[in-house]
């Protein structure tokens, strides 16, 4: 009896442990689980931050590039082509800053960027191959022109990519997937012709 | 592939994500550039340093840009439809 009664006890205490051990093992599962799921919260917390981040430097950077080519065709209306070299380098690297911004994926929008920098480049190095500074009411009516069409192309890029930004922060209101299609699309559904110009100096699209 | 106007005229650019080619005809002599991500030119090609071989593919590559830039394909076809070749 006492045989049977001390190895009875002994195996309800085997039980006991292993219920306790197995309640452990599931209460460390799930709070393992609740850690992996507000890791990866903090994660895409993270990215979304970084690329709100980007699109304001973006917007940012578009902005200064527009109000520079405004300063260039006035330092163009005033002859004043040295100092307006000057202007075109730092146009450069900022378009250069807002391609380096823009994602890998946006292929499209990243082309354009790239011709419109090629286009600068292409304008500032005419007005340095006028040593003499004279440079003719034609040629200088074609450089603005085609400063006017990057102009207006950046003017809709700039508005695109804050209305990109503002439906991201709509969407992550309503619970939505910041980085659905609507989002990542946006970029890629730019309509970037030129308007109201009368030559197709610039086509983009 | 679209190409595209410059300032200057006979001279086209279109890029491939963020590099840029530049091609421009000067006096029935052709060059072309390439640009690079960070914007700096990182080759260059003039009449000078090509064979004839070379020389002709320019010449192809030039012709071919213009049509795209200039859009010259749809404006015959525009023109054909209005004299209903």
């Amino acid at each position: 009896m006492m045989e049977f009664s001390s190895t009875t006890w002994g195996d309800i205490a085997t039980l006991v442990g292993i219920v306790v051990s197995l309640g452990g093992l599931s209460w460390a599962i799930i709070e393992a689980s609740g850690a992996r799921t507000a890791s990866k919260a903090a994660e895409a917390a993270a990215k979304e931050a970084s690329d709100q981040i980007a699109h304001r430097l973006q917007t940012a950077d578009l902005q200064r590039a527009i109000g520079l080519i405004e300063r260039i065709k006035t330092l163009h209306g005033n002859n004043r082509w040295e100092a307006s070299v000057e202007l075109y380098q730092s146009l450069r690297a900022m378009l250069s800053d807002v391609i380096a911004r823009s994602p890998e994926d946006k292929v499209e929008v990243r082309e354009k960027l790239a011709t419109a920098r090629a286009i600068v480049r292409s304008i500032e190095d005419s007005v340095r191959d006028h040593d003499d500074g004279v440079i003719s009411k034609r040629e200088r009516s074609r450089f603005n022109g085609t400063l006017n069409e990057i102009q207006s192309n950046l003017e809709d890029l700039a508005s695109s990519v804050s209305f990109a930004d503002s439906q991201e922060r709509r969407h992550d209101r309503l619970g939505s997937n910041p980085y659905g299609i609507n989002s990542t699309n946006r970029g890629g559904q730019i309509d970037m012709e030129p308007h109201g110009s009368t030559a197709s100096i610039y086509h983009i699209g | 592939m679209t190409w595209n106007r410059m300032a200057q005229p006979h001279q086209f650019t279109t890029s491939v994500d963020v590099i840029s080619v530049t091609i421009f005809e000067t006096e029935a002599e052709h060059g072309l550039d390439i640009i690079d991500g960070s914007g700096g030119v990182v080759e260059t090609l003039r009449y000078e340093d090509t064979t004839p071989e070379q020389d002709d593919k320019l010449a192809r590559l030039y012709v071919l840009a213009r049509r795209s830039a200039l859009n010259i394909d749809s404006v015959l076809e525009r023109l054909a439809q209005g004299l209903e070749l």
